[in-house]
């Protein structure tokens, strides 16, 4: 235990997610409402988010996770990504929350162990009434999932695939995002970062954590200057 | 707001929401004079928050608590959930969360136990077709004379074909006729799950004694005793016991009894005993019935026939999958606000179908017919015309048109290069031979199981 890596998440949403700061198009929006019907709903198990890294899954299953408390029942979050370089046995007894949301799933395919403890997780909370709300970067029926009886599980709740924001959205994300830090990114900053810098919205997000830090730190205003130095420490970085 | 609710958001604001949600979000707080107990739900959790997180808890109650005294004590265990119903999350209050309760112990699941029969798994509610005729009618016979008539009732199929459901409905309908009948149902990891923590909590003979008085054990999936050793003898014993008292035993796996790994042979001998009984992939007019059946029950709508029919012919493979593509229509359908087409239904389901084609295609079925007939790939493409290839290449032409979404003219391009009245042709001969020549029926089944699980 004390010589495994305490879970990093670099790519975090910064800020509790909530499903009102979710900007969408209109076929995401309908995904959200159909979420948020899926947490009030009777005889729900299992509500399925495919989509690729960017599209804003991990935004919607912590979202999810505030929200079911917000109601006045018990929420909790696995990043499987992250969490299978630990055990399975994290996920013990996790059928008492009323909703279980696993980021991620692909990530723990052919690993008989995860696998394994997932289906079981599964069934109880089915047995239990209680639900569970998986990601994934596609849908079930393309994760190779090993254990066709949770393969076939996964393939039974109501399932969505988040289509990626195009670039007006993305400059509307990170814009919202910025001004919630407290940091104005004007267009041309935005242009910039969409342009030289990453068009994958998770990993604009982290630079965005990284400007606002760096910025308090050195008591800077975003400036082009400034975004480029940024960007050139966090390569360097990277080499090194 | 009290002091765990602002050392949450302290630590909301310290940790990524990742981390918050993973180990912090799941912990419990109960308030005592000079203490505060935190309630992990394992003791993996438990063992993670002491390692990195305690140390920040006590700093931060350490400099926003006048009590110098308070210490933060880490324990498993979780306070009562929700008493509402399934469904009613809105109606779980912190406030009926008061007392702690330990973590499970047999003692405290059984009450559970007793009540686990899920009660829309009917028979009303189970479509019957070819491919579960016999298992629904031996079920109903048990639900009528549990212990009588077979006993044990072993039923097996692929994943998501409705044994589950069946197993429910004769406790439903034992517990109609009998509503203090003691039917329990769980899943064999649940059974050996108990078992382990009745022998941890030194409680093993409440565990014996409560398996084998019950009226009814329906125990799913035994598959999954495979290797369990200890657990496999101990319910050899509780079967042995139930046996000989004439109550009834109702089994599922994946596959027939003696085909199971992993299990003793004496278990294997014994699940012969009663009835065994299969439950297949069902065919296009039973797959048709069941989205009809589901939209009525799930969705208290009446879904248009063509839809009905466009789904049952796209998803073939389980029950499951079906009832996920009507889902993804009715959620579609509810949050778009559009009515139900056709065409409103091959666009919700665009990707998802895209997704199951993938999964079974030519290749796969040659290859899968081969390996099954002992025969080549390559046989199954050549000019060859000896009985002992010409059958499986007609019986592999016709699942194909089954399974894929490929033309007759497709299919009979990847078969050497043959004309599609040779696949058409093929697919008649089957069909007749499916009647009237049990062994075609047989392979025929088995090969359409292995494809669609």
């Amino acid at each position: 235990m004390a010589n495994e890596t305490q879970l990093t998440l670099p790519l975090c949403p910064p800020t509790p997610a909530s499903f009102e700061q979710f900007i969408s198009d209109e076929a995401n929006s309908a995904t959200v409402r159909s979420l948020r019907h899926f947490l009030t709903a009777p005889n729900e198990t299992l509500f399925f988010i495919a989509g690729e890294e960017g599209s804003g899954k991990t935004h919607l299953l912590t979202a999810a996770c505030a929200e079911i408390e917000r109601l006045g029942a018990r929420g909790a979050y696995a990043p499987l990504a992250e969490a299978m370089r630990l055990s399975p046995e994290l996920l013990s007894d996790w059928e008492q929350y009323d909703l279980v949301c696993l980021d991620d799933l692909h990530a723990i395919a052919g690993r008989n162990d995860w696998e394994e403890t997932i289906f079981h997780l599964f069934n109880r909370a089915r047995d239990t009434g209680h639900r569970l709300l998986i990601s994934a970067t596609r849908l079930p029926a393309l994760i190779d999932i090993e254990l066709p009886d949770l393969r076939s599980r996964l393939q039974w709740g109501t399932s969505f695939r988040l289509r990626m924001p195009d670039d007006a959205l993305k400059r509307l994300i990170l814009q919202n995002h910025a001004h919630q830090r407290g940091m104005h990114l004007n267009d041309q900053l935005t242009d910039y970062l969409l342009r030289h810098h990453d068009r994958n919205l998770s990993r604009l997000m982290y630079l965005l954590e990284r400007l606002d830090k760096v910025s308090l730190a050195r008591q800077r205003r975003l400036t082009l200057p400034f975004v480029r130095s940024v960007i050139a420490d966090m390569a360097s970085e990277r080499q090194g | 707001m009290d002091i765990w609710n602002q050392c949450q958001e302290f630590l909301e604001g310290e940790l990524s929401a990742q981390q918050f949600n993973t180990w912090i979000r799941p912990l419990q707080a109960i308030s005592e004079p000079h203490r505060i107990r935190l309630l992990a739900p394992n003791s993996f959790v438990l063992d993670w928050v002491r390692a990195y997180y305690l140390e920040l808890i006590e700093t931060f109650l350490a400099h926003n608590v006048a009590d110098q005294q308070l210490s933060v004590v880490l324990e498993i265990g979780s306070r009562p959930s929700k008493p509402g119903t399934r469904g009613d999350t809105t109606s779980a209050s912190k406030s009926n969360a008061r007392e702690p309760r330990p973590a499970r112990t047999p003692e405290t699941t059984r009450e559970a136990l007793q009540s686990n029969i899920n009660a829309s798994f009917t028979f009303d509610t189970f479509i019957e077709g070819k491919s579960n005729q016999l298992a629904r009618a031996a079920s109903l016979q048990i639900g009528q004379n549990p212990g009588k008539v077979y006993n044990p009732l072993f039923i097996y199929g692929g994943v998501g074909l409705g044994k589950t459901h069946l197993m429910h409905a004769v406790g439903n309908t034992i517990l109609l006729n009998n509503p203090s009948a003691r039917v329990v149902y769980l899943h064999s990891e649940g059974f050996v799950a108990q078992m382990v923590k009745a022998l941890q909590h030194n409680t093993i003979e409440d565990f014996k004694r409560k398996y084998r008085t019950v009226n009814a054990l329906l125990i799913d999936d035994i598959q999954f005793f495979a290797g369990k050793e200890r657990s496999q003898e101990e319910f050899f014993h509780t079967f042995n016991a139930l046996f000989e008292s004439e109550q009834q035993i109702i089994l599922t796996s994946d596959r027939f009894p003696k085909e199971v790994p992993g299990l003793e042979e004496r278990l294997k001998s014994r699940f012969g005993w009663g009835l065994t009984v299969s439950i297949d992939p069902p065919d296009l007019e039973t797959r048709v019935a069941i989205l009809h059946s589901k939209a009525a029950q799930l969705f208290s709508i009446e879904l248009p026939n063509e839809v009905a029919f466009f789904i049952g012919k796209r998803v073939r493979s389980n029950i499951r999958e079906l009832e996920g593509a009507l889902r993804r229509v009715m959620a579609n359908a509810q949050f778009t606000g559009k009515p139900i087409t056709l065409d409103f239904a091959r666009t919700a389901l665009k990707d998802l179908l895209a997704a199951q084609d993938k999964m079974v295609t030519i290749v796969n079925i040659q290859k899968t017919v081969a390996e099954y007939f002992k025969i080549r790939t390559s046989d199954l493409t050549s000019a060859k015309r000896s009985r002992t290839i010409a059958r499986p290449r007609q019986i592999a032409m016709t699942l194909a048109k089954e399974l894929t979404n490929h033309s007759l003219p497709e299919i009979g391009n990847a078969f050497g290069g043959r004309d599609h009245t040779t696949v058409l042709y093929a697919n008649r001969k089957i069909a007749e031979l499916r009647e009237s020549d049990t062994r075609i029926e047989e392979d025929y089944t088995n090969l359409l199981r292995i494809l669609s699980s």
